[in-house]
């Protein structure tokens, strides 16, 4: 049931032509030279700079007279192109899509998906990775907006996992099963009463008492409301989303937030008031994030995950920068391209397009560039390998013909650990 | 637009957005110095001070104070009078040539500063108002604008709505499909449909509800179809002229069906349904003190008090509650006691009933006929339950009585009732009914023609014109200070909420509204509105209403 | 018992209602009326002013100091009211009958309100409590041509005696109601513009045929035909076309098909939504727009709601007024409808003449009712102050120097 439900997902797109060859021989190292590297890193941008990669990982990066090319190395001139690190994803949402589709119907010129279930009652605990199917996956769309990981969402509430774009190798998808957790919150009893409950039973010292009872209560809907097509955690004795919610309350993972309004922001910075170690990566709208920007600033530990568009303000049509305004107000910002964003680039190869107006329209550079690679890698815990050009962490890169930002640069190359997974001639 | 043309419109863009930076940025910053008295009033330290000086104060209460002060700390009225000193660390305003007044409540309000949750809450829902509350819901602006700063909102108004779509490509079974309100809401939360899109179809369920009563021009059969108020498309600012023939929204295609599990009416009081209210403060942009009290009183639908059956087992009902309150008792008395074997008592109606018994809140139902207004003071006086009359057309005729009995009015000065044919002098609506209550010590409070914002473009007849309201009772006789009483200190009583609202006292809450003229004077706009202590609406930064130059014109 | 006032006053004016006129002949009665204040809605306002009425019409107006009373005038008093001009309705359903759309063809102009005229009724009783003693009574929108309005005074009396006019106006339906919603011809507003250009087309060769005739260019009368008959005032411009228009493209459509092809007498009746917007075309013409019902306009682009008529009023339109559209609105708050104009942003004076003169020179009757003038029909309304603010209220309506209307005999109704 569960296994069919990605395909639609990842998009049904096209064919590419030129099928990306995987490069061989990992024990050659291979040297880029003579580009621009965007290294979002502490080295920030080198111009003609070296890169060499062995191994699935960066041996050495740095300016020319820096950075010693192995003789063994394959070498390419990459003058005049810019290489940056691949774009992590952090909040790809399988919401919507992953739904039994019992059909459609027209909503003024639009038309919707209707899914089967909807009801006040407390939305039940899925982990991504049981819904997720890479044999059904077209990875192209993906590939083709420079995404090499992604956090994948659960569809309401659960555990989200870590995917990377491996079209050649899909049973190496999966790179973590166990991700973050996830929460879809509105401003309704079922879903804050799921969230203070759950916090409040993390908040309680130990295995024991009756601090537990949200998450207990969690745990028997999740088998009641909702059939698991396959074996997740709740076959353990443990409780998964106990342990969750416990990671959370002691700020050892962020929790995603999928605020579906405004108001639903202010419950949950409410509901999370006391507890200052709780991290929140949260997605939201540009005009939600507006209403709230004052109470959003004021709290620590926060991470807004947006979609790169130029938004209107709440109350009228005046078009506004929010990451812009969000940036200057100190907050820290992450994007999220989104499946529809995914899919509706498959035809360009100028994924940064939406990025490039935001920071033609003032936002930052370097704010754009971290918050399309080093962030999301922090938030979904791989910061150490993931979103930055530095030695030891993963060969994971675009190469863009000039810069990422100038419609005109086309991306050219997706490396994923090394491997060529993407490439257009 | 081809991407380059884009970024070539970038300077354009870019001056765009720095205005709006420009001008959100000073919104900002007042915000901000407002929290601070919101976080202070966590702890001991007292917040700063905000001092209104200059304008003509109209306490209600304690008349009108001519060029006063008024003192605003941690959300509360401080100090008020002529001679308040100003702190030297006060935020000022100055309100010289402004008239201040209490913000106005109204007992009846819909779709305002509630989430879909519970504004659509169905039987067997299990949400609660306080997570469902909604500080950005912009019909709050609207209603400040207004001078509306508190009131009674229904929830749950629009339940039993059912949505019927046409089936879309790729469907399983052609044909129509019926969605409810929660489904839509779920759709909502999926991304697939926005929230405007909610409130479009929210709307029509709340004008499809409306239609009950305005059947009667209906029946004058002048709009084929239904001309009446059409609706100006939240997607793309056309006009839809309303339902169309086949009672489908022109713009949504969307067809409101009403299909509620059980009949609207009459609910028997065997088990008695009465309507549920939120009172709301309207802090726009902030939870907290937003939710001030539920159901402030016991609503009961007209029909339900009709009949002989009906009148029995509301008697019934009213001596359970009245024995069970007794059998607690003794079971409270002989716990203290440490008697043994003794069992609590079980509540055998609902909590309302049992505050209504207890006097703690109203009993409120709508009446017009002179009889039926008679006969529900008899039964409130037989039954010994304080009574709030809702309507009361012809409450003119019953002036007296009611008076003597003390009980309260809601009415629409406006409103209109034929009358009986050759009995014109005692019944129907008449115009000079606020006068002739006041005559005859009737408290009364003014609701407005209808309880919801409307943006259909019908000017003064909706929730925004309920200072008018109060106009329209000047008309029929009251004086100006009854009427401006009955949007603030009458509907605050009516609510029980008078230690807090509807008056500028000390140690009241400070919601406030500085006003370019005088409260009833139909040009007068809000300039100022203050909730909890806070500046929650500015007409010229807010932008919701016109802003001109009154003598530019 | 009844806190109430008298009761055999209001029996006496149903009776009057219903049945014919009181032995007292209007004709031949001579009242002069001081106020604190006369707005005639010709020129400045007049602060203690005295008009005499005579024959049922005006005979003359002026400082109570400079108009000389005969002996024989019989006084009324207002003290400091103040005394205007009867309220002129241009778009008014409540005349008679509701039955106002005959649907079987989407053109109807054989079709006429004077038939459903019952004068005096009971809506038409509280529009005069309102003010209100001019309306035109015109049929619905449910097809593009509903028929002929007929203009009316609000008082009692015979059909002819309260008629003012028939025809008053044709009336047509652009769109936003008379869609045919069947597929058929009609549905949509190129269909429906079309089926208003071929009737009027049919008319107005109608009419050029009989002009020929009367101008002795043709020798041979042109077959009477009853259903175009009605057409011959409209395209002689002696009555203008009210249209149901709203909106840019709406008003657009209005001026070039029905002003600039068709040579019409034309008013904006609604002239709602983003409609203000093409002002400038429309005053172009010199054309009146008689706004309403809907007062203002939500904007989604700003967030903001604007005043219908302020819009207007600030791009310039000459002759602008309001309606009811009674009973969307009841025909008692027509002066309301103009008091919430002022709120949205328009000026009071022009607020007062929106109600009385602009909408009677829209109808083209501004030469008998609309203002305080000398020789005009002797309708008039004593305010216990501003008619726009909705505190004061009307004390006596005179409609044809006759009093048809005094709250200290009858109920009050508004």
């Amino acid at each position: 049931m569960t296994s069919h439900r990605l395909a639609p997902l990842l998009g049904a797109a096209l064919v590419l032509a030129a099928l990306p060859v995987p490069t061989r021989g990992q024990d050659r190292p291979l040297a880029l030279k003579g580009a621009t590297i965007e290294t979002v890193g502490e080295a920030g941008r080198i111009e003609s700079g070296v890169i060499v990669l062995r191994d699935g990982k960066i041996e050495a990066v740095g300016p020319p007279d820096e950075v010693t090319i192995p003789e063994e190395a394959r070498v390419i001139d990459a003058s005049g192109r810019t290489i940056m690190p691949g774009i992590v994803e952090p909040a790809l949402s399988a919401r919507g899509s992953l739904s039994g589709g019992s059909g459609t119907v027209i909503i003024g010129n639009q038309v919707v998906t209707i899914g089967g279930s909807s009801s006040s009652r407390a939305p039940s605990f899925s982990k991504a990775a049981d819904l997720f199917d890479p044999y059904r996956t077209n990875f192209e769309p993906l590939l083709r907006s420079g995404l090499t990981y992604l956090d994948l969402l659960p569809p309401d509430y659960g555990q989200t996992a870590v995917v990377r774009i491996l079209p050649d190798d899909p049973d190496a998808a999966i790179l973590e099963r166990e991700g973050r957790l996830m929460l879809s919150l509105s401003n309704s009893t079922p879903t804050l009463d799921l969230l203070r409950e759950s916090l409040e039973g993390a908040r309680g010292s130990g295995s024991s008492g009756q601090g537990q009872r949200g998450a207990d209560r969690n745990g028997s809907e999740q088998g009641s409301s909702r059939q698991q097509g396959s074996g997740s955690g709740s076959g353990s004795s443990s409780n998964p989303s106990r342990d969750l919610w416990r990671a959370v309350v002691e700020g050892k993972a962020p929790l995603i937030v999928d605020a579906g309004n405004a108001a639903s922001i202010l419950y949950l910075l409410e509901a999370i008031k006391e507890d200052d170690k709780v991290q929140v990566a949260l997605i939201a709208s540009g005009r939600d994030v507006m209403l709230t920007l004052d109470q959003l600033a004021d709290r620590p530990g926060l991470t807004l995950v947006l979609r790169p568009t130029v938004d209107t303000m709440p109350q009228n049509r005046d078009r506004i920068n929010v990451p812009r305004i969000v940036q200057e107000r100190g907050i820290d910002l992450a994007f999220t391209q989104g499946f529809s964003r995914a899919a509706l680039q498959s035809g360009q190869d100028t994924p940064l397009f939406d990025v490039a107006y935001l920071i033609a329209t003032g936002l930052p550079r370097d704010e754009a560039l971290k918050a399309l690679t080093s962030r999301p890698a922090d938030l979904i815990g791989k910061g150490d390998s993931l979103g930055r050009i530095e030695p030891g962490k993963s060969a994971s890169l675009l190469i863009f013909e000039g810069d990422p930002f100038d419609p005109y640069s086309r991306l050219r190359t997706v490396i994923l650990e090394g491997k060529t997974v993407y490439e257009t001639d | 637009m081809k991407p380059i043309d884009c970024l070539r419109k970038r300077t354009s863009l870019t001056l765009t957005i720095t205005l709006v930076l420009a001008t959100s940025g000073s919104v900002f910053a007042q915000s901000e110095s407002s929290d601070e008295s919101g976080a202070a009033t966590k702890k001991d330290a007292p917040g700063p001070v905000l001092a209104i000086v200059g304008g003509d104060i109209e306490t209600v209460t304690q008349g009108t104070i001519r060029r006063g002060t008024i003192l605003v700390q941690d959300g509360k009225i401080e100090a008020i009078g002529q001679g308040v000193e100003v702190p030297e660390d006060a935020e000022v305003i100055d309100a010289t040539g402004k008239v201040i007044t209490p913000g106005f409540i109204t007992l009846d309000m819909s779709g305002v500063g509630l989430g879909p949750a519970v504004r659509t809450r169905a039987i067997g829902n299990n949400n609660k108002v306080a997570d469902a509350l909604d500080p950005f819901d912009r019909n709050m602006k609207f209603c400040l604008g207004a001078g509306i700063t508190a009131g009674a909102v229904q929830v749950g108004s629009s339940s039993g709505f059912r949505f019927r779509f046409e089936s879309g490509p790729d469907s399983e079974a052609p044909g129509p499909v019926e969605l409810t309100l929660e489904d839509l809401m779920q759709l909502a939360r999926d991304g697939q449909i926005g929230q405007d899109v909610i409130d479009h179809l929210v709307a029509h369920a709340a004008e499809h509800g409306d239609d009950h009563d305005k059947a009667s021009d209906a029946a004058l059969g002048l709009f084929a179809g239904g001309d009446g108020p059409g609706m100006v498309s939240p997607f793309d600012d056309r006009f839809f002229s309303e339902i169309d023939r086949s009672g489908a929204c022109a713009h949504c295609s969307a067809t409101v069906m009403e299909t509620l599990p059980e009949p609207l009416a009459p609910p028997s009081p065997v088990r008695p349904r009465p309507n549920s209210h939120a009172v709301i403060k309207l802090a726009y942009g902030e939870l907290s003190g937003m939710l001030m009290a539920e159901d402030p009183f016991y609503s009961l639908p007209a029909s339900s008090l009709v009949g002989p059956f009906n009148l029995y087992s509301w008697r019934e009902n009213i001596k359970k509650a009245r024995t069970y309150l007794d059998e607690l008792a003794q079971y409270e008395a002989d716990k203290e006691a440490g008697k043994k074997d003794i069992k609590e008592p079980r509540k055998p109606v609902d909590d309302g009933l049992i505050r209504l018994v207890k006097k703690e809140i109203p009993l409120r139902i709508a009446v017009d006929s002179a009889d039926g207004i008679r006969s529900m003071v008899a039964l409130a006086r037989e039954l010994d339950y304080r009574l709030v009359i809702d309507g009361a057309s012809e409450a003119w005729v019953v002036a007296e009585e009611l008076g003597k009995a003390g009980v309260s009015v809601v009415l629409t000065p406006r409103s209109r009732r034929r009358p009986q044919p050759g009995r014109e002098d005692s019944t129907g609506t008449s115009i000079e009914t606020p006068g002739i209550l006041q005559k005859s010590s009737v408290a009364f409070a003014v609701t407005a023609l209808s309880s919801g914002v409307s943006l259909n473009g019908l000017a003064g007849r909706d929730l925004t014109s309920l200072p008018l309201e109060a106009a329209f009772a000047v008309r029929g006789g009251a004086d100006e200070a009854t009427a401006l009483a009955a949007l603030t200190i009458v509907p605050a009583r009516i609510l029980g909420l008078d230690d807090r609202i509807g008056s500028i006292e000390t140690g009241k809450d400070a919601d406030l509204l500085i006003l370019d003229g005088g409260p009833l004077d139909y040009r007068t706009y809000v300039e100022t509105a203050i909730v909890d202590g806070k500046v929650r609406y500015q007409r010229a930064e807010d932008r919701v209403y016109p802003v001109f130059e009154r003598n530019g014109r | 018992m009844l806190p109430f006032v008298p009761l055999a006053p209001i029996v006496a004016i149903l009776l009057v209602a219903a049945g014919p006129l009181p032995a007292q002949d209007p004709e031949g009665r001579r009242v002069a009326v001081h106020a604190g204040k006369v707005i005639t809605c010709a020129g400045d306002p007049i602060v203690d002013g005295t008009v005499l009425v005579r024959d049922g019409k005006i005979e003359a107006v002026g400082p109570r100091s400079e108009i000389e009373v005969p002996d024989d005038y019989e006084v009324i008093d207002c003290g400091d009211k103040f005394v205007m001009p009867g309220l002129v309705e241009v778009h008014c359903h409540i005349g008679g009958s509701g039955d106002l759309n005959e649907m079987v063809y989407q053109t109807n102009p054989d079709l006429r309100t004077l038939d459903q005229v019952i004068p005096h009724n009971d809506a038409l009783k509280v529009g005069i409590a309102g003010g209100v003693t001019t309306v035109c009574y015109i049929p619905g929108s449910g097809t593009n041509m509903g028929g002929f309005g007929a203009i009316l005074k609000a008082g009692p009396g015979s059909l002819d005696e309260v008629l003012v006019r028939f025809p008053g106006v044709l009336k047509i339906a652009q769109w936003g109601n008379p869609e045919r919603r069947d597929g058929t011809l009609g549905s949509g507003r190129m269909g429906m513009n079309w089926i208003i250009r071929d009737q009027l087309e049919e008319g107005r060769r109608y009419v050029r045929a009989w002009d020929e005739y009367d101008a002795g260019e043709r020798a041979e009368p042109p077959e009477l035909d009853l259903k175009l008959e009605n057409f011959k005032p409209l395209f002689r411009r002696e009555i203008p076309v009210l249209v149901h228009t709203q909106g840019y493209q709406g008003i657009q459509a209005t001026l070039e098909m029905l002003h600039d092809a068709m040579e019409l007498k034309v008013v904006i009746g609604h002239g709602t939504f983003e409609g203000y917007l093409i002002s400038e075309e429309i005053q172009k013409r010199e054309i009146p727009v008689m706004a309403g019902p809907r007062g203002f306009r939500f904007d989604p682009d700003d967030g903001q709601i604007h005043g219908i008529v302020a819009e207007y009023s600030e791009r310039g339109i000459g002759i602008l007024g309001v309606n009811t559209d009674s009973p969307v609105i009841p025909q008692e708050d027509l002066a309301y409808q103009a008091a919430m104009a002022v709120r949205y942003g328009w000026n009071e004076e022009d607020a007062i003449r929106g109600i009385t003169i602009e909408p009677a020179k829209a109808l083209m009757i501004d030469d008998r009712v609309g203002s305080i003038e000398p020789g005009k029909d002797a309708d008039l309304v004593i305010c216990t102050g501003s008619i726009l603010d909705p505190r004061n209220y009307v004390t006596q309506v005179m409609i044809d120097g006759r009093v048809i209307y005094d709250i200290a005999k009858d109920r009050r109704r508004y």
